[in-house]
């Protein structure tokens, strides 16, 4: 009997089977159509506002309000296709291009929506408008740029801590200093970038990091003020030389080596000889290294007498000098 | 600079176009290449009066086009596009042949003044 029954069950799971495959193939294909579909009618929206995009890009200031408005008497789906085009366009941009992209942009609607977005309850939502904001940085970006700095979603935060950067503005310092704190979540590079960029372009100060209680926060401010040359930052790194957290004090001995100070040469050699910290007494010995040769004569002399063989090392390249020097 | 020939070499169409429109609101002929291989091919024609490359480009990347145009012996001026962050290729750029660099984010207007001197030098 159960012989007699197993053919057609066979044949059943067979059918079955086929017509099952057949529907998932008959599936991703109209998924795959679906998704062309769509694909071409966004390029096709994109192509009806892109020419007009990039003439109010290159145009002069006074035209930009006449290809603004022209953009505004486009369809909506129009409209959230041009943003697409200027956005991308924005990342690559500056000056006067930049204005004018953020210019339709305004037209669009879309500053207004972003501010409206920041309160979203999607965190995506929140992260968009946050993308939006930062790549305009107009005086609106500011205040929900700085809620969204602290946002409960960490992607929120650290899209808004990049844009943040964006903005020049010196009320950012003390958000991008608290995302830079081992427990914000932010990685550091991305609010060190933040930072650096906020700096570099609007000249803010970024002392309060270099007294921040959380050393993260000590230390990433230490190795910016390198990288900035921070006029006035000497006093500050050569204080830092002597912080509880051994990181903090390399990374002020890496800094001072980049900002040629003659009050540091003292400073750095009490480190290169007596830190603790093998890694400290080598940064400092590397720092010195870095200064003139004319201020530092002596003090290389002593470290090439160090216990520490690394910190010998260090001062390798010495004597070919010494020698010069001696002449 | 009415009529001066300049090639204009990248992979975003938004970015070439955009460059292009302008150095033709200036009044030059503006040819397009949308990667390394064909930007190569339009420079060894020796025609034009400067060539504006993207460095970061998939395949041939701007450098490998600079480095072959300069190994031919195009002298054509070249300046190069890159991004902010990436000295390094600022420095290679130099070290093979580019004549000047504008680095992204850009303004182009500054890029326009940055032809004009580059084909005025020349």
């Amino acid at each position: 009997m159960q012989t007699l029954l197993a053919g057609p069950v066979v044949v059943a799971v067979l059918v079955g089977s086929t017509a099952a495959t057949a529907a998932v193939l008959l599936l991703l294909v109209l998924l795959r159509v679906t998704r062309k579909l769509t694909a071409r009618r966004a390029a096709a929206l994109e192509q009806r506002t892109r020419s007009l995009i990039l003439q109010a890009t290159v145009a002069e200031p006074d035209e930009v309000e006449s290809f603004a408005r022209e953009l505004n008497s486009h369809g909506r789906a129009e409209r959230a296709a041009a943003e697409k085009t200027i956005l991308g366009l924005l990342v690559e941009v500056q000056g006067e291009a930049a204005e004018s992209l953020t210019q339709l942009l305004e037209a669009c609607g879309t500053i207004d929506r972003a501010v409206k977005d920041a309160d979203a309850r999607d965190a995506v939502v929140r992260a968009r408008a946050a993308e939006v904001l930062g790549l305009t940085a107009g005086p609106q970006s500011l205040a929900p740029l700085l809620d969204l700095a602290v946002d409960p979603d960490v992607e929120v935060r650290i899209v808004a801590v990049r844009a943040l950067g964006r903005t020049g503005n010196p009320s950012a310092v003390r958000p991008l200093l608290n995302a830079l704190r081992s427990d914000s979540g932010v990685p550091t590079t991305v609010a060190a970038s933040a930072l650096l960029n906020l700096a570099e372009h609007s000249g803010t100060a970024i002392d309060d990091g270099f007294t921040d209680p959380d050393a993260a926060v000590r230390r990433t401010t230490a190795q910016l003020a390198g990288y900035l040359q921070s006029p006035g930052a000497s006093s500050r790194l050569i204080t830092l030389l002597g912080d509880s957290d051994a990181l903090v004090r390399q990374a002020a001995a890496r800094s001072l080596g980049q900002l040629h100070g003659s009050a540091a040469i003292q400073p750095l050699f009490h480190r290169a000889m007596n830190d603790a910290v093998p890694a400290v007494r080598l940064a400092a010995a590397h720092a010195l290294m870095q200064l003139p040769e004319a201020w530092t004569f002596n003090v290389r002399t002593a470290l090439a007498t160090s216990t520490d063989p690394e910190v010998r090392y260090a001062t390798a390249i010495w004597p070919q000098n010494t020698e010069v020097k001696a002449q | 600079m009415s009529g001066k020939k300049v090639l204009v070499v990248d992979d975003d169409a938004d970015i070439r176009d955009l460059v292009g429109i302008k150095l033709e609101s200036a009044g030059y002929l503006v040819t397009s290449a949308h990667d390394g291989i064909s930007g190569l091919e339009s420079a060894s024609t020796g025609e034009f009066d400067a060539v504006v490359l993207d460095v970061m480009m998939p395949g041939m990347s701007g450098i490998d086009v600079l480095r072959a145009m300069r190994n031919a012996e195009i002298t054509t001026p070249v300046l190069l596009l890159t991004a902010r962050t990436q000295e390094r290729d600022i420095e290679v750029g130099f070290a093979v042949g580019a004549d000047d660099y504008v680095a992204k984010p850009f303004s182009p207007r500054e890029l326009l003044v940055r032809v004009n001197a580059l084909i005025a030098r020349n």
